[in-house]
């Protein structure tokens, strides 16, 4: 019973079956008729191509289908021809044009063994062997020159030697491999190669001999044909070393030729060509080598493949077939199930020959894919490409250490940065020097004048103030202060009064002495007095206020006025409390709820008290509350009494129309003027004498002192009048 | 890693409360909530008190920790605060127990220490400025100089007022200096400090200025 073998497995199948029973791929193909006929010319997995005589067979087919191959072999040629159009554009153009030279000197003599070649052609061919005979006849030519004209000859030939020596030395390895298969294409093609490539070859050499019409044809096919050259060469820049280097192998093998080859392509090879071992008839007798082949021969030398090939069976096969390959025997074959009688129904197909030609004999070996530079493999042993070859160290190149590039430093300093910079050295060097320090004298003319004035200031004063009677008569009266009075009395009885003590206690003297009169004229018209401060001192001078000054009239707190005590926040506050007082203010001053006291029930917001008199001695104050309270008293009048350094800032508001204040007394006069409107002395009447006689001690001093100084200077300048005038 | 947010939370809260507070003037519904801003200002400002004391009493004490400085000042201005506040937190005790707030004892201490203490230096300045004076026309003589001291004592001259000696043109220099050339600088200061406060309030909202260090 014969077994159908799987082709992809090898294992025996039933011969019916359709599907392999072990690896379930398909036995019969869908299209059988085509399949069985090329199951004879069909290569096997495990078989070794080996290359066929196909000149018969090509010899056979008719003439256009001949022409139609010769076109495709030509084509077929393009992967060597890949390699070699890539390397053509990095050599110089000398050296390609050397290269042209040398193939078509060595292409002209090869013979043609063709027999289905065109008479004409052959007519063509024998003429041009004619010509070639007479041009490779250099010695009778030569004897008929002068001398003079061989010696430029000979010196015209010495350049290409050395450009020969040249191209050997200059040329990378790479570029001498793709030179040296060049060269030793067309020494295999005279030798080695099979029939149908030797007439391309000579179709190429004849070209030369065509005549015009039928070259111009030929030039045209190969402008056609370059774009496609280029855009291969294109691409085989484009293609990396790793994918190179088997076309490299591929052509070195072609190159060199049985030396690489083994055994069984030595055997076809020599099947196939025993035409192309013949020595052509030009070659002298018992050279073994042409001159062509001795010229290739120059280039071929450098490859440094030679040693490897040596041994071309170990060369294939070592190393490169995995080892579960190599290591498989006929034991283990048995025990997968294959009899040697299994194993050998297992015919190896067989592939057209142009097939085996192309396909390449050997797997790339890792010596072959080193650089071609020579350099060592460099294997990445660290970071997550750690196994991988053919990489860029970057460790190497992050560690490498290297020293920073020193700049040259030139410090630019403009002339102003340099006029500081002594400035500074100067002052610096200036804090290093001891100054001494000058002794003041006890007694100076300016302590002792301080002391004069104090002393005179003060018995002046104290003096005028014990003295009870009239010195100086009291200022005349201000509308601004009849205003106010107005104002108060125009009070009903028991009206609630809004007063704000806004001053400090180094004013007290002076602010005393201006409200004590005002106060007293609302106290008399029976007010219920709200005292409030922006001030954190105001709530205890009000105390203090009404415990000195008004004790005559009995106010008692909770029941004829209440402290509201101190409202924070400045201008804030203060808005806050106009618009809101009972929330701002819950507390009195002694803790008890003020809002249901007598002085404010019924107050609800700021206009619902019938005067608001603001006591302070900053403009600031005087401004926040015309600005912040004013708006909302809504005809409740505003007035005011502040000291005499406030008055310039206040008076503003009181002199314009309509008028943001109803009522101002300012300083120690409009305090004494209010208590003589009103008829009742208070502080202001027992300051007025000692406020006067101060004035006037200052008006003296400063009047004498003003004189003594300008009596100074003008003599001092009239000594230098007179230096001047002597001089 | 030390965030910053400080600087654009304290300017986002400027701007909006400012913004609030100022439609508030314009807008009647928005008076409750500028109330409720003005109130928490207020609050802020007291507390802001009590912060300035206490940074007050922390900095005299490493004074007086510091040997080389004078450290006596410092014992004797914690214990006048020390003291003042126990004087003033047992008279409030007293006001609230009793419901008579006279304040005994911070009346004696404001009469007899505070107010004299401060009066005092109000002499001494006196004295001093008189002196100044004297010294006006001593260092230059120039046109500016012997205008601001011939001012000066047609001033003091207008405000005296002698019996036996009566020159009514004197009050009416006096007056016409205050009501004319001293009346006219003041409103030109009011208008520049408006205008100022205007400007300082738009810096603010608009973020352009931040004196809170934002």
């Amino acid at each position: 019973m014969t077994k159908n073998h799987c082709p992809m497995c090898g294992k025996p199948n039933p011969e019916d079956s359709e599907v392999c029973q072990f690896c379930e791929a398909r036995l019969k193909p869908l299209v059988a008729s085509s399949s069985e006929e090329k199951d004879s010319s069909s290569l096997t997995p495990e078989q070794i191509p080996s290359q066929k005589d196909s000149d018969e067979q090509e010899r056979t087919l008719p003439a256009l289908l001949q022409d139609a191959r010769n076109e495709t072999s030509n084509e077929e040629v393009s992967p060597s021809t890949y390699n070699e159009s890539a390397e053509k554009g990095a050599v110089e153009d000398w050296l390609l044009k050397l290269q042209d030279n040398l193939n078509t000197e060595d292409d002209a003599p090869s013979p043609s063994t063709e027999e289905d070649d065109q008479d004409w052609l052959q007519r063509i061919r024998a003429l041009e062997a004619k010509d070639k005979a007479s041009e490779k006849s250099p010695h009778s030519k030569k004897e008929d020159l002068p001398q003079w004209l061989s010696e430029i000859e000979a010196e015209e030939k010495e350049p290409e030697v050395t450009k020969d020596s040249l191209a050997a030395d200059l040329m990378t390895k790479e570029m001498k491999i793709t030179f040296g298969e060049n060269a030793q294409e067309d020494t295999l093609g005279q030798a080695e190669m099979p029939d149908w490539l030797k007439g391309e070859i000579e179709d190429d050499a004849l070209e030369e001999k065509l005549p015009d019409w039928l070259s111009m044809m030929n030039a045209k096919e190969a402008e056609e044909k370059e774009p496609e050259a280029s855009e291969d060469s294109l691409d085989a820049d484009l293609i990396p070393k790793e994918m190179k280097a088997p076309f490299r192998e591929d052509t070195q093998e072609e190159v060199l030729g049985q030396a690489g080859m083994p055994d069984w392509l030595k055997e076809e090879i020599k099947d196939d060509a025993p035409e192309a071992e013949q020595e052509p008839e030009w070659l002298p007798s018992g050279e073994t080598e042409t001159p062509l082949e001795k010229k290739v021969n120059v280039f071929s030398q450098p490859i440094t493949m030679d040693d490897e090939m040596e041994d071309p069976e170990e060369d294939i096969f070592a190393g490169d077939l995995p080892k579960w390959l190599t290591e498989a025997t006929s034991e283990e074959l048995a025990e997968e199930g294959l009899s040697e009688d299994a194993l050998a129904e297992i015919m190896p197909s067989e592939l057209p020959g142009w097939v085996e030609a192309m396909r390449p004999v050997k797997t790339p070996s890792q010596n072959d894919l080193e650089p071609l530079g020579g350099e060592e493999e460099y294997i990445e042993n660290s970071g997550p490409l750690a196994g991988m070859s053919n990489i860029l160290p970057v460790e190497a190149a992050i560690n490498k250490a290297q020293k920073a590039s020193k700049h040259p430093f030139k410090l630019k300093v403009t002339k102003d940065q340099q006029h500081l910079i002594a400035l500074l050295e100067s002052i610096i060097s200036n804090e290093k020097r001891t100054v001494e320090k000058q002794t003041t004298p006890f007694i100076s003319t300016q302590r002792v004048l301080r002391w004069i004035v104090g002393l005179v200031l003060f018995f002046s004063i104290g003096i005028s103030s014990l003295y009870k009677g009239t010195l100086f008569s009291y200022p005349l009266h201000k509308k601004e202060i009849l205003s106010l009075i107005e104002s108060i009395q125009a009070l009903p009885k028991e009206a609630p009064v809004l007063i704000a003590f806004d001053y400090e206690p180094a004013l007290s003297g002076e602010m005393n002495a201006i409200t004590a009169s005002i106060v007293d004229h609302l106290m008399l018209q029976g007010a219920y007095l709200t005292i409030i401060s922006t001030s954190p001192t105001g709530p205890v001078l009000a105390e203090n206020f009404l415990s000195t000054t008004q004790t005559s009239h009995y106010y008692v707190h909770g029941q004829q006025y209440v402290n509201l005590g101190y409202i924070p926040g400045g201008a804030a506050g203060l808005l806050s409390f106009v618009i809101a007082p009972q929330n701002i203010t819950p507390l009195a001053f002694n803790g008890a709820d003020p809002w249901t006291m007598q002085p404010l029930r019924g107050i609800e917001s700021i206009s619902d008290f019938s005067l608001v008199l603001v006591i302070t001695d900053d403009p600031d104050n005087a401004r926040t509350w015309v600005e912040q309270v004013q708006p909302y008293l809504a005809g409740t009048p505003l007035t005011m009494a502040v000291s005499a350094q406030a008055e310039p800032l206040v008076r503003p508001y009181y002199e314009v129309t309509p008028r943001q204040i109803a009522g101002l007394v300012a300083g120690l006069p409009g305090g004494v003027s209010y208590e003589q409107l009103t008829g009742h002395g208070n502080l202001g009447q027992e300051y007025w004498n000692a406020f006067n006689i101060g004035v006037i001690v200052t008006l003296l001093m400063l009047f004498i002192s003003g004189i003594v100084n300008v009596g100074k200077i003008l003599v001092s300048k009239g000594k230098e009048n007179e230096k001047k005038e002597s001089a | 890693m030390k965030l910053k947010f400080r600087a654009p939370l304290a300017t986002t809260i400027a701007i909006a409360v400012g913004l609030v507070v100022l439609v508030g003037y314009f807008i009647p519904a928005a008076q409750t909530l500028r109330f409720i801003f003005l109130r928490m200002g207020i609050v802020l400002a007291a507390v802001a008190l009590l912060v300035g004391v206490l940074n007050l009493i922390s900095v005299h004490f490493r004074k007086i920790s510091d040997k080389d400085s004078k450290g006596g000042y410092s014992l004797v201005l914690i214990l006048a605060l020390l003291a003042t506040l126990g004087i003033g937190i047992y008279d409030m005790f007293k006001a609230h127990m009793y419901g008579n707030p006279n304040f005994e004892w911070m009346n004696w201490i404001f009469t007899y220490i505070q107010r004299p203490i401060e009066t005092s230096l109000m002499a001494v300045m006196t004295v001093s400025l008189t002196c100044a004076a004297t010294h006006l026309l001593r260092r230059k003589l120039n046109f500016l100089a012997i205008g601001f001291f011939i001012i000066l004592l047609l001033v003091l001259m207008g405000t005296i007022s002698l019996s036996m000696i009566n020159f009514p043109i004197l009050e009416d220099i006096r007056s016409w200096i205050i009501h004319v050339p001293a009346l006219g600088g003041a409103r030109g200061l009011l208008l520049g400090i408006a205008l100022g406060t205007i400007t300082t309030g738009l810096r603010i909202i608009t973020g352009s200025d931040r004196p809170y260090e934002g």
